[in-house]
């Protein structure tokens, strides 16, 4: 796993460094104004959900899929290191995302808004990959991005729709439902890492 | 033992069935000679465990490819048509992504076949020529001491300065003994160079798989006229083509008439005929 670990960072130094760059960016902007703009806290760790995926199509245009499966590598492996990496990119950005926050919202006595940030945040940043991994490595890339695009359409919203929601209910209750939104990501996150070493072994290189 | 056994291999696809029994010797380089759409590929894909026969087993290197595989490949140096390794990467970071993927990985024979064929280091591999790229995969595929070279087309679509280079590498590599190599081609000279064994395949079908050698012993390459052709043993005929001027034959040679005047023939040209009899 050490050698695609690797070659993946070396392919997010390559690819990914723009979007990187537009991250660190969005998180300042997000970091300033009196309200939080969800837009530039959710784009850096949706972004980072999904850099690892959009390798995926960089390695199929590449051939390396199929030259990769010659390796003394198992399908399963191959699977884990891409949830590992995906985990990775998250964490880091997710983290990044808190401090930030943190510095703006904990001197105004907001910490109830960032404990809601750091519950609706893996919801969307892991529920993206977890979607789109299991579709894109049993079926391609052009499925997976249809998938992505719907999601980006319909699911997010629907994530913000719940949080905006959530922030209007009684404490307890939003804590209740911001609690089992976190609990959930995770979980459909973990479903999919099992579906996905399914699938991917199953498909024919 | 085999480096390689295929038995009652069966594949289909739609418009597509392949069936083959095939062995390859350790020590021995086997050329998998077809055209486009032959099965090589399929071939090479199921040896290496990368797609499931619908029936069948292969032996690789004493393994069953279908019960945990992966460990076995640490012994195969692979290099596909399409290349496969990362664009974005250059030689001296592929060889940090290998040492961290193949527990033999020798980045000292890594580094002295970059050297021996030229290529650098600090160069984004999208950047290289069609023949370096196919250098590089070659590197990489030998800078892990594998036992068996499986290659897919590594020769088509390189210039005959770094075909023979390619071709000059795997001599190199089969002059251990318990080397082995399968090589698929369309362009047979170059297997015709390196080749122990030749098989020929043909719309999935195995037409023929001898020792190369062997070939030119047994068949041989007549230029006889319509009424000459049409008087021999059908048994003796390997294939033909009519031309206006008569007919060009590949005979057996224990079959042919006493006298007949037979020339040596080449590996295209028994494969070419053998494929056009086929189809007659």
């Amino acid at each position: 796993m050490k050698g695609l670990i690797r070659k993946d960072l070396y392919m997010i130094w390559t690819y990914g460094r723009m979007l990187l760059l537009m991250s660190a960016v969005f998180l300042l902007f997000g970091a300033m104004g009196e309200e939080q703009n969800y837009f530039f806290l959710v784009y850096p760790v949706l972004f980072a959900g999904v850099l690892p995926v959009t390798l995926i199509s960089y390695e199929e245009r590449d051939g390396w899929n199929s030259l990769c499966d010659t390796m003394p590598i198992s399908r399963k492996t191959v699977v884990n290191e891409r949830y590992v990496m995906t985990l990775l990119c998250f964490l880091a950005l997710y983290v990044l995302t808190l401090a930030v926050q943190a510095a703006v919202l904990l001197p105004k006595g907001r910490g109830a808004a960032l404990a809601q940030l750091a519950c609706t945040l893996p919801s969307v940043g892991l529920m993206a990959p977890a979607v789109m991994i299991p579709v894109t490595l049993r079926w391609g890339v052009e499925k997976g991005r249809i998938v992505y695009y719907f999601f980006i359409g319909v699911v997010v919203a629907l994530g913000l729709i719940g949080a905006n929601y959530l922030s209007g209910l009684s404490g307890e209750i939003a804590g209740f439902g911001m609690g089992a939104m976190l609990a959930a990501s995770i979980a459909v996150f973990a479903l999919s890492w099992l579906l996905s070493i399914r699938l991917y072994e199953k498909r024919e290189l | 033992m085999n480096a390689i056994e295929i038995r009652g291999l069966e594949k289909h696809y739609p418009g597509f069935d392949l069936r083959l029994d095939l062995e390859l010797p350790q020590g021995c380089i086997l050329g998998l000679i077809g055209e486009n759409g032959a099965g090589k590929s399929t071939t090479i894909k199921s040896v290496l465990g990368m797609i499931r026969p619908d029936a069948g087993s292969i032996t690789v290197l004493g393994h069953d490819n279908s019960k945990n595989f992966a460990p076995v490949r640490e012994d195969i140096g692979v290099v596909l048509d399409e290349g496969g390794l990362p664009q974005c990467l250059n030689a001296a970071q592929l060889g940090r992504v290998m040492s961290g993927i193949y527990r033999n990985w020798d980045q000292a024979v890594y580094e002295d076949y970059l050297k021996k064929l030229s290529l650098p280091k600090d160069k984004a591999y999208k950047d290289f020529s069609r023949g370096m790229k196919m250098k590089l995969a070659i590197a990489v595929a030998l800078s892990h001491h594998p036992k068996l070279l499986v290659l897919d087309e590594a020769t088509s679509g390189l210039d005959p300065v770094v075909r023979d280079e390619v071709v000059e590498i795997f001599s190199e590599f089969t002059r251990a003994e318990e080397h082995a190599v399968l090589i698929s081609s369309h362009i047979v000279s170059d297997l015709e160079k390196i080749c122990d064994y030749v098989a020929f395949l043909h719309k999935g079908r195995l037409l023929l798989c001898e020792e190369k050698d062997a070939l030119r012993e047994q068949y041989g390459l007549a230029q006889l006229s319509k009424s000459d052709f049409a008087a021999l043993d059908e048994a003796a005929v390997i294939g033909h083509r009519a031309t206006p001027y008569g007919v060009t034959a590949i005979l057996r040679r224990d079959a042919a008439p006493a006298g007949l005047a037979l020339e040596p023939v080449s590996i295209e040209d028994l494969f070419i005929l053998m494929v056009k009899e086929g189809e007659q």
